[in-house]
């Protein structure tokens, strides 16, 4: 396969390219915010499990490069326990976001403020066997919501992936119990075949509601799809130039920093390389075979 | 409304062994084997959680009790009273968080391991204590140790790549850092002290336990890292040899205890592994395509040389397992039972053996025909060639031969009078290699040759009435299996054809991937393939689709080989190396093991119809089609159709079409021969054919697949008209068209591309008076037939109907039309002059497929549900709902067998059979 096959079966990966986003997951966040007017005077902001930083460009684009109405006064925190590259405005803190030193620091960063907006893009290596995978995502947002109830501003909003799985009504039960407003985003650059989906938490409850075991929710969370209809659909498949525009080929932004198999790589490279004299004697062999007959 | 589950086909997320009974845990139901003398047979399944997979399993011998868990679900049931009563009705129990491991402990309580790194004690129905672990993650591995509360140690697995060893008095006694990811796996290895650990680093380490001391005050010293996974590693056991590890790549990989790697098994179809139980030296996997394996661990087998000074050319292996050994200076030898040599009174170059005939040829032409290669006396001599030289000589049935000379002349002898007798001859090229393999049915013999070509030739008129060009380096077996006669050649590819009126045709073309495929032969253990891939001759299983043994044999199969499943249940394995010969025999007990249950697709299923009432056939992203049984579940057939997935099936009397990505859409004919179903493939077109390119490796590409550009991908189909041999139908495409296709005299075009959705098409379906499709954007647009063929036609009416996709929609003769989205919205309306909205389902997860017959439908949903609605236009009432195990449901498919019963099949990432009564 040619490496703009790619480019071909994901419009947003490619214009992820294009544009200088990280992944192609900020545009979810873009049209979320369109949606919900999320990023609209917000001063302070969190992204929680930030790597690799698509989320934290978009809040740096929304409120400091392209905000006509800033004041200087915006500041935006990425926590995340790897290390992530450094994205212009937004101050990071290689952390765990449930340890209580975390919310410290980013109080200190915001001189004790509260935040207006927090989001999180978090989700685990996925395993391939959906129930263990929906509750691990389950419990990454848990972390986050409680992380959240600590550091949000009472007007503040909370955005956060979901897997919507068979015990997603619990999960929405518990952000009720916690937000009077919750919707479920999709954006068009997430595709129908995905369970993933974004939760709009609005207007902390004063004080938490009980949450039922049984997952008996207040109501149903309203569902927003989001994005322009006439924008472009993950699921769509488009021609390499798009409204005619010529097509160029763009290296990925960011590769993944230090994956777990980078031990693993390694040592297959060298493999490879040692026994590469090897399969020279192999080809060598065969075509004296051939010649042969 | 009742309904009862007849087959459940899911990941199988753990097994167990306990005697000769095998337990394993799919989906929601456990399944109980027993295995005897290599059989096995299933003697019991139970739905234990409703919509919950089970994750493991755990025996306390004292008590004979077993803990079943899976997610935050367990539930205790004795073993004795399982086997007198036959039922498993005790009570479910629900914990916290989700259920790591499980342990009993000597007063009868058990341990729970909890993923948030939690222990807590459970008896009679109550948390009696718990303890959480200072450090505070996430685990996805746990294991526990002791007989106490007091004395219990725990060992948890963390998403940071830790392992911590720590004591019910919540001190952390040992830290184990040394992997780079997530830990999938702890367990100890009592007799050598060690304890295994399996992570996403792609890693097996092994920590040796200091001596006489206990967990917190030993030390823990890493020795061995082992590295044998191309991908994720599940699971390490110890074995009685070493250990043993799965993993994501779908390999078996045992090692020795000093790190060594013994050995490496490919199985499950190439999907994951996730669950593993070893009993001493017998192994039990479960995999992502819902497969259940043993396998045998014995190892260590030995390759002999054959003990001669001589220069080896032909090895052969009699019925019996006797090897036969023919010489450069054209003597044959025979190899004793206790290693002994002995000459044969032949001069021999070349041998053949079947049945109890042994053909001993020379290149000059004498042949002897014998019994007994000790014996002087020939059953049968003469000469089969008048003066050129005798390439090969293939024996066809008990009396007949054919004989392929380098005059490219091929003469069929035979001696059914007891002299040898020229019955017929035909011509091939000169330059021919000689024919490699023949078979006779009836009046045919089909014969199969080194050049590439397959011959039929015909008895009755004496004559070749059909060469086919296999595009093949060689055809190196043929035999007749299943009603169909099945070739191998040379590259690797596995064709499958149908004699039918005097004519052989092309029913498949599969390339199993398994290398160079040396020949094929039905045998008491089925149909077996044998093939030679980097240092390895590999007898592959088509039963079980999987390797049941492999000899190391460096050099490839180009030389003289011989492999025989010999009367006394032995395999036998012979070659020819450096003019050496080499062998093996092996008793088939200490090697084979049997599969309990064959896989199916090893990714989603995105598709799937009825083919009768006990068969189904279903497409999935793994790119296969797939006939299965309705009730074991397991695969019939398997066809790799696709390059790409299959999204969507389109039955009509016997016709099919699939379609999915790299927009391609392949006709098939439905044929049912000798009782088995067979798809044979007419015609596949595919959107965007690029120039040929030039092909290096020509093994890798089967003459179904065109090249193409990964464009576009079909996503639904529907008929839109079908008279005699004209099939006319639409297409649903992701890139926003509409398409109308039409096959007829074996060949498919594209009548129309019909733009009016703006984005990717989702669905489409049709009665013969209306058409239905749905778009990405929640567009649905309802059209007249008749009007799709208009120079620009026109919905007759269209509605945004949900947010987000339009995942499923139905449209019925009564003129209803159901309507399902991502926006978990399941809508009921009526078309008569246009789309009234009669009722409004909300539902927590997508709506993603919607069946319906008669007065009820079935829907599902991504959050598992499966529900069956009774609707008139008066109202629309639940009937029935329950949660499976099935994950990502895709949609249901109905076989209706009578007025009060029908048979749901839901899939997804497995598939579920639900038998419904109605009344």
């Amino acid at each position: 396969m040619g490496r703009s096959s790619k480019d071909k079966r994901d419009v947003y990966y490619r214009l992820a390219k294009e544009e200088g986003w990280r992944a192609r997951s900020a545009f979810k966040l873009l049209q979320i915010d369109q949606e919900f007017r999320l990023l609209d005077g917000v001063t302070r902001a969190v992204d929680l499990c930030a790597a690799p930083g698509s989320w934290s460009q978009v809040l740096s684009k929304r409120m400091i490069k392209d905000n006509p109405n800033k004041t200087g006064e915006e500041k935006i925190v990425a926590v995340d326990l790897q290390a992530m590259a450094p994205v212009p405005g937004v101050i990071q803190i290689q952390g765990d976001i449930t340890k209580m030193t975390t919310v410290e620091q980013i109080f200190s960063h915001f001189q004790g403020l509260k935040a207006d907006l927090v989001v999180c893009d978090g989700a685990p290596d996925v395993t391939g066997l959906h129930d263990i995978d929906e509750y691990i995502q389950s419990q990454l947002l848990l972390a986050a919501l409680n992380i959240t109830t600590q550091i949000l501003a009472p007007e503040g909003k909370f955005v956060a992936k979901i897997f919507r799985g068979k015990d997603i009504s619990f999960l929405y039960s518990q952000l009720q119990s916690v937000f009077f407003h919750v919707a479920v985003a999709k954006p068009r650059s997430s595709r129908v075949s995905s369970i993933e989906a974004f939760v709009v938490c609005e207007k902390m409850r004063p004080i938490k509601l009980e949450p039922a075991e049984g997952g008996q929710m207040m109501q149903l969370p309203r569902f927003v799809a989001c994005g322009d209809l006439e924008g472009f659909d993950s699921d769509t498949c488009y021609p390499l130039e798009l409204d005619g525009r010529e097509y160029k080929y763009h290296q990925p932004i960011q590769t993944p920093i230090k994956p777990p198999y980078e031990q693993f790589l390694e040592k297959h490279k060298k493999q490879a390389k040692e026994t590469e004299a090897g399969q020279q004697n192999t080809a060598n062999c065969v075509n004296r075979l051939n010649s042969q007959v | 409304m009742k309904a009862k589950t007849i087959r459940i086909n899911a990941d199988v997320t753990a097994v167990k062994i306990l005697g000769n009974k095998i337990f394993a845990g799919v989906g929601g139901h456990v399944h109980i084997f027993s295995v005897e003398n290599g059989r096995s047979q299933i003697d019991a399944t139970f739905e234990i959680f409703e919509g919950q997979k089970i994750h493991g399993f755990c025996h306390d011998t004292e008590r004979d009790e077993i803990v079943v868990f899976g997610g935050r679900l367990f539930l205790i049931f004795q073993l004795t009273k399982l086997t007198e009563c036959g039922i498993i009705d005790s009570p479910v129990h629900k914990v916290s968080n989700w259920i790591q491991a499980v342990h009993w402990l000597q007063d009868g309580s058990i341990a729970l391991a909890l993923s948030n790194n939690m222990v807590k004690q459970w008896k009679d129905g109550q948390i009696i204590a718990s303890v959480q672990c200072p450090i505070k993650c996430i685990i996805y591995s746990a294991l526990l140790l002791g007989s106490s509360w007091d004395s219990l140690v725990v060992f948890s697995g963390t998403v940071f790549s830790e392992v911590l060893i720590w004591g019910s008095d919540g001190k952390v006694w040992h830290q184990l850092k040394g992997h780079n990811g997530v830990i999938f796996s702890i367990s100890f290895d009592k007799s050598r002290q060690r304890l295994l650990t399996s992570s996403d680093d792609r890693s097996v380490r092994v920590w040796q336990k200091s001596a006489d001391s206990t967990w917190s005050s030993c030390s823990l010293e890493q020795v061995q890292e082992l590295y044998g996974h191309q991908s994720r590693v599940w699971r390490a056991l110890p074995s009685k040899f070493g250990l043993v590890s799965i993993g994501e790549d779908s390999f078996v990989c045992q090692w020795d205890d000093s790190g060594k790697e013994l050995s490496k098994m490919c199985s499950h179809q190439g999907g994951s592994i996730w669950s593993i139980d070893i009993c001493d030296s017998y192994l039990v996997t479960g995999g992502g395509d819902g497969g259940i394996m043993c396998w045998n661990l014995e190892h260590g087998f030995e390759t002999k040389q054959f003990g001669s000074p001589v220069n080896v050319r032909k090895v052969a292996w009699t019925p019996k397992g006797q090897l036969l050994v023919v010489t450069e200076d054209e003597k044959l030898f025979i190899m004793q039972e206790c290693g002994a040599i002995e000459q044969a009174p032949f001069d021999v170059q070349m041998i053949e053996i079947f049945q109890d005939l042994i053909y001993l040829t020379t290149v000059s032409g004498n042949l002897n025909l014998v019994k007994d290669v000790r014996s002087k006396a020939a059953f049968l001599t003469g000469r089969v060639s008048d003066g050129a030289a005798v390439l090969s000589v293939v024996p066809l049935k008990s009396t007949t031969f054919l004989v392929s000379l380098s005059s490219g002349e091929r003469i069929f002898w035979g001696f059914e009078n007891g002299t040898l007798e020229r019955l017929a001859s035909y011509t091939a090229s000169p330059k021919t290699k000689g024919v490699s393999c023949g078979l006779c049915i009836g009046d045919y013999c089909v014969i199969g040759d080194q050049d590439g070509f397959l011959q039929l030739f015909n008895w009755k008129s004496m004559e070749v009435e059909q060469n086919l060009n296999m595009k093949s380096e060689g055809v190196t077996g043929i035999c007749m299996f299943r009603g169909l006669i099945w070739a191998t050649c040379k590259e690797g590819k596995l064709l499958t054809l149908l004699l039918e009126h005097g004519q052989i045709s092309i029913v498949n073309a599969g390339q199993p991937k398994l290398g160079m495929l040396a020949g094929l032969e039905v045998t008491s253990l089925g149909l077996l393939l044998y093939s030679f891939h980097r240092e390895n001759f590999s007898v592959w299983s088509w039963d079980q689709q999987r390797p049941i043994f492999k000899f190391h044999c460096p050099g490839g199969g180009h030389r003289s080989w011989d492999f025989r499943l010999s009367s006394e249940n032995k395999m036998c394995f012979a070659f020819v190396r450096h003019k050496k010969a080499f062998y093996q025999q092996q008793r088939l007990k200490d090697v084979a093991a049997p599969v309990l249950r064959t896989g199916l697709h090893l990714n989603l299923i995105n598709c799937m119809v009825p083919l009768d009432s006990n068969h189904l056939l279903s497409g999935g992203e793994d790119g296969s089609l797939r006939i299965s049984d309705v009730v074991s579940g397991s695969s019939c057939t398997v066809i790799q159709a696709h390059l790409s997935s299959v999204k969507a099936l389109l039955k009509d009397k016997n016709t099919l079409v699939s379609a999915g990505g790299r927009a391609q859409l392949a006709v098939w004919q439905i044929l049912n021969i000798n009782s088995n179903w067979i798809l044979k493939l007419v015609t596949s077109h595919m959107l965007l054919e690029s120039a040929e390119k030039s092909v290096k490796a020509p093994w890798r590409d089967s003459y179904l697949n065109p090249r193409a550009d990964p464009e576009s991908r079909y996503m639904a189909l529907c008929l839109l008209s079908h008279n005699e041999s004209k099939l006319v139908f639409l297409a649903a495409c992701s890139d926003s068209f509409l398409r109308i296709f039409e096959y007829f005299n074996s060949t498919l075009q594209t009548l129309k591309t019909i733009a009016f959705h703006k984005t990717c098409v989702m669905t489409v379906s049709s009665t013969a008076e209306l058409v239905a499709s749905g778009g990405s954007n929640g567009v649905v647009a309802v059209w007249n037939p008749g009007d799709l063929f208009n120079e620009e036609p026109k919905p007759l009416w269209s509605e945004v109907l949900h947010q987000g996709g339009v995942t499923s929609l139905t449209v019925t003769e009564e003129k209803f039309l159901f309507t399902g989205g991502d926006d978990g919205i399941l809508l009921i309306s009526t078309l008569n002059n246009g789309i009234n909205i009669l009722y409004k389902i909300d539902n927590s997860t997508q709506v993603s497929g919607i069946a319906h017959f008669g007065r009820y439908f079935v829907s599902t949903t991504s959050g598992q549900k499966v529900s069956v609605w009774q609707y008139t236009s008066e109202g629309c009432d639940k009937s029935f709902e329950k949660s499976v195990a099935v994950s990502d449901l895709q949609g249901a498919t109905l076989i209706i067998s009578s007025q009060t019963s029908a048979q749901i099949c839901v899939f997804g990432k497995g598939s579920e059979v639900l038998k419904l009564d109605y009344n």
